[in-house]
């Protein structure tokens, strides 16, 4: 007898509907596993088979087919073992045909036909829902993580005998539905942020910080071991203006489809703060793998991806950034196809200004120059073209750890992002951008229009710091952000002095 | 002690191969030379004697082994030939256009290799030296002090080092001077890489001299002796930034034996990268205050050689070390008037005098601001006006919040 079983196979952070075709035959007792089955699936007949013994249900001596359908898609998920038990099940007339239509089955089945939670839940849950399948079943692990998605039904079981019972019958008191308000899991989801009135003095450092948050320019801190660089990477997450729902879905998608969904969470509720040490190899840091996973430029999307120590980084790793910065997404291809995954990132980054960290402070720093330039020199060229602020940070006096003035805090920051996000959004509305950062030379001139005297500052600046055209443009995007901060619509000469005190293009890094 | 009599000995045109012969190979200071030419005479007496004769006349035996190698295995007038044909130049010690100071110095390198000129006799020079880590500080005030030496025709001379030396020969170029870099390596070696262009300028715009013959690698050995040739080419040596223990103070050292008037660049106390100057304004340095009050000392110090059109004046009145201490105790009045504020907005004018030559942020100058009662714009506005400044040009920006002074 033959049957059709639905289930999902994920395809970067979305996810393909695949068909278990199921046939019991007379013939000899074989058990096939057919359309291009990974490792993973091909295992999943052992476990299969055990589970059902398991559970008291014999598999007649008989020959056993499933297909995956589409054929040519690789497919590399333990969650195919629950749908092929179903559909088993249902060949063997085990379970009525019927009742199994319009249901999408995945889980990990164990051999005592316990049900384990599978990655990547919520984008096949989203899927299905496009598709308008009725429901889906799938581990309880992973019950609630599905359970946000709207117009879907929804049932977490936690054994495969509570999933055969369920569909003998189609009893809801077996296996009810778990439905969830996404609204009000966001509210008691947030984590914890430290706050940035911890921070003492680092007067321009917050600024930077705020610069950086509210247009998602890329930062680079500098300043001797020990200043705060690290402590500041650390609070930004805390004043980017809050994910929204749709933003935080995304966000899950990625989490899930690479198994890095925190314990007992069901959605990823806050920015996250990824600070990978300077060691990690490019594949994860941009993603790969046989069967290619997000790595942790995709875990910081909407989100802050903090490199301390830049020259210490391997130039593969740093270079392998180019595209994500550019792109807003990372593109893995395999021969047969290609994964995309967002990666919109806001990049922080901090390193010494030499390998002792001391310099310029010549009584501590014995470096010499060429040790500094070599130094230096590991970080130039195309990455340092596209972080758009640079900040210095010295040790702090005694009086501002002593805590006289705390200065800012991430409550006062994040408005003054949220002022700057608002303007922009309005702005940006209806065009290819989302934030300052992103303009393209030929926009700059409309959307930072500078008046007679703003242009003739522009000039000089231009001509006495001998800048480059891409620095010309970076110091006028910057710019338009601080006007955003202020809320005003004119850039005027301070937002462009400003702008242009934080440019990261000194001799010092050539 | 002056140049030994036999050294002056001119040697004919046609023996010149044979002097090649004796500085084809680095010696440290003179090696065996003297020695040699006062044992056996002239330079082809030296070459025409046997391995045996010239071991035996002289002490350093185990020393002339690579001199005595190169006799063996090289046909000497050809390679004084191919040396001719490379566009280096040599001078001698009895050649007229032997620079007159470095006669009267102990050990005058035998041979000078060079490209360009050599100094001339009747112009000022000085040797300006100091730390190769040098700060903001000290880069500002050699460059303002190349540049102001350029302008008025004062030769600078140094030894092409990072740092300081390089800063303030580049300056006296770009200001349209001429300078001297003495190296420690052959002339044909640009050491360090860094300065190469500096090296290319120099040999248009002044000079490249070295005691050792082309291709002598650059060896920690090699420098101090090359040390003494640029205090030995100098009227007077500036330092600017040197630590309590540093090369520098070997060239002040030599530069004291061969009477050289020493000024010194004042630090502040406790600064490593000044504690070397300081000490030596503890031991009697004349104190550097700045370019003009410098040059009108050493203008007033060596008005006698300025004066005199004749090229063969006597050298030795102004450097024997009696002479310098004499001048030293000369009363000095200064009538150099303190240089006048730039003319500044309100609140400008309280940041620009806050600056200084030590990188500082604005956190720094609003914690002296507010320290001096006065009202401060808070680090974002003072930062602008930093801004401001160094688009006025009266400041630079050195590091993403570091700002110095502009001299």
């Amino acid at each position: 007898m033959f049957t059709d079983t639905l289930s999902a196979s994920l395809q970067g952070i979305n996810a393909l509907i695949v068909h278990v075709e199921t046939d019991i035959a007379n013939g000899m007792p074989v058990f096939n596993i057919v359309g291009s089955p990974g490792p993973e699936v091909r295992e999943a007949k052992d476990r299969v088979r055990s589970a059902l013994k398991n559970n008291g249900i014999f598999i007649p001596p008989s020959r056993i087919t499933v297909n995956l359908s589409p054929g040519d898609l690789r497919k590399d998920s333990t969650s195919f073992d629950l749908p092929i038990t179903i559909g088993m099940l249902s060949a063997m007339g085990y379970i009525p045909v019927e009742n199994t239509s319009g249901i999408l089955f995945i889980g990990e089945i164990g051999l005592n036909g316990e049900l384990r939670a599978v990655r990547g839940v919520l984008p096949i849950v989203m899927a299905a829902a496009k598709e308008g399948i009725r429901e889906c079943i799938v581990p309880s692990d992973n019950a609630e993580e599905g359970s946000v998605v709207p117009g879907i039904i929804v049932r977490g079981a936690a054994d495969l005998k509570s999933v055969i019972e369920y569909l003998q019958v189609l009893d809801e008191d077996v296996l009810p539905q778990i439905s969830t308000d996404p609204h009000e899991l966001f509210k008691e989801n947030c984590g914890f942020i430290p706050d940035f009135d911890e921070v003492r003095g680092q007067e321009r450092a917050k600024k930077a910080a705020v610069i950086s948050a509210a247009g998602f320019h890329s930062l680079l801190m500098t300043g001797p071991p020990g200043a705060g660089k690290s402590m500041i990477a650390r609070r930004i997450p805390g004043i980017l203006p809050p994910l929204t729902l749709s933003e935080s879905l995304e966000l899950t998608s990625i989490y899930s489809v690479a198994g890095k969904m925190p314990k007992g969470k069901a959605l990823v509720c806050s920015r996250s703060f990824q600070a990978p040490h300077h060691t990690i190899t490019n594949h994860a840091l941009v993603g790969g793998g046989p069967v290619p996973m997000p790595g942790i430029i995709s875990l910081a999307h909407r989100s802050v991806l903090f490199l301390d120590e830049l020259p210490e980084f391997g130039r593969d790793a740093i270079e392998s950034l180019r595209q994500p910065l550019e792109e807003k997404s990372i593109q893995i291809n395999r021969i047969k196809y290609t994964v995309d995954y967002p990666a919109d990132f806001l990049l922080i980054c901090a390193m010494n200004p030499c390998p002792c960290g001391y310099y310029p402070d010549r009584n501590r720093c014995r470096c010499s120059e060429n040790e500094i330039n070599r130094y230096l020199g590991k970080i130039s060229g195309p990455i340092l073209d596209r972080i758009d602020l640079c900040t210095e940070l010295k040790n702090v006096d005694i009086e501002d750890i002593r805590g006289e003035k705390s200065g800012l805090s991430s409550s006062e920051m994040g408005e003054m992002v949220a002022r700057a996000r608002d303007i922009q959004e309005r702005r940006y509305r209806g065009t290819k951008y989302r934030f300052n950062a992103d303009l393209k030379a030929d926009d700059l001139e409309e959307i930072c229009r500078l008046g007679e005297k703003e242009f003739h500052l522009m000039e000089e600046l231009y001509k006495k710091l001998c800048l480059s055209a891409r620095s010309y443009h970076r110091i006028l995007r910057v710019s338009r952000t601080i006007a955003d901060i202020e809320g005003v619509e004119a850039i005027t000469s301070r937002h462009i002095l400003e702008a242009a005190s934080y440019r990261p293009d000194l001799d010092y890094f050539r | 002690m002056e140049a030994d009599e036999l050294l002056l000995t001119h040697v004919p045109e046609c023996d010149r191969p044979y002097a090649f012969w004796l500085v084809s190979v680095p010696w440290i200071g003179q090696g065996p030379i003297p020695k040699l030419l006062r044992t056996f005479g002239s330079p082809r007496e030296i070459f025409e004697c046997s391995d045996d004769e010239l071991i035996k006349g002289t002490d350093k035996k185990n020393k002339l082994g690579p001199l005595l190698d190169f006799r063996k295995d090289h046909d000497i007038f050809r390679e004084y030939d191919n040396f001719m044909r490379s566009g280096m130049k040599l001078t001698f010690v009895w050649d007229n256009d032997y620079p007159k100071r470095l006669l009267y110095i102990p050990d005058p390198p035998i041979a000078l290799f060079s490209y360009g000129k050599l100094p001339e006799n009747n112009k000022l020079s000085v040797a300006v030296i100091g730390a190769r880590q040098c700060s903001e500080y000290g880069a500002a005030l050699a460059k303002e002090l190349g540049e102001e030496l350029g302008k008025n025709g004062i030769n600078v001379i140094s030894g092409m080092a990072v740092g300081i030396d390089s800063i303030s020969q580049g300056a006296a170029l770009a200001s349209g001077g001429t300078s001297y870099g003495v190296l420690g390596s052959g002339a044909d070696i640009c050491y360090p890489d860094s300065s190469y262009g500096l090296y290319e300028k120099l040999k248009k715009q002044g000079g490249i001299i070295s005691a050792y013959p082309p291709g002598t690698e650059p060896v920690a050995k090699f420098f101090p002796p090359r040390n003494r040739i640029v205090s030995g080419l100098s009227d007077a040596v500036v330092v600017i930034e040197a630590r309590a223990r540093s090369g520098t103070l070997i060239t002040v050292n030599l530069a004291l034996e061969q009477g050289r008037d020493i000024y010194a660049v004042p630090g502040r106390l406790g600064d490593e990268l000044s504690a070397g100057c300081n000490g030596l304004i503890g031991h009697g340095a004349r104190v550097y205050l700045s370019p003009k009050i410098f040059m009108k000392d050493l203008f007033e110090d060596h008005s006698g050689m300025l004066n005199s059109d004749n090229d063969n004046m006597s050298f030795a009145g102004i450097y024997s070390p009696c002479a310098a201490s004499e001048a030293d105790k000369r009363h000095r009045e200064y009538t150099v008037k303190k240089e006048p504020e730039p003319d500044l907005e309100k609140g400008y004018l309280e940041v620009y005098r806050e600056l200084t030559l030590f990188p500082q942020g604005a956190e720094e100058i609003d914690v002296r601001l507010k320290s001096k009662k006065i009202e401060s714009p808070g680090e974002t506005g003072i930062c602008l006006m930093l801004m401001e400044l160094c688009l006025m040009e009266y400041a630079i920006q050195v590091s993403p919040g570091q700002f110095i002074k502009r001299v």
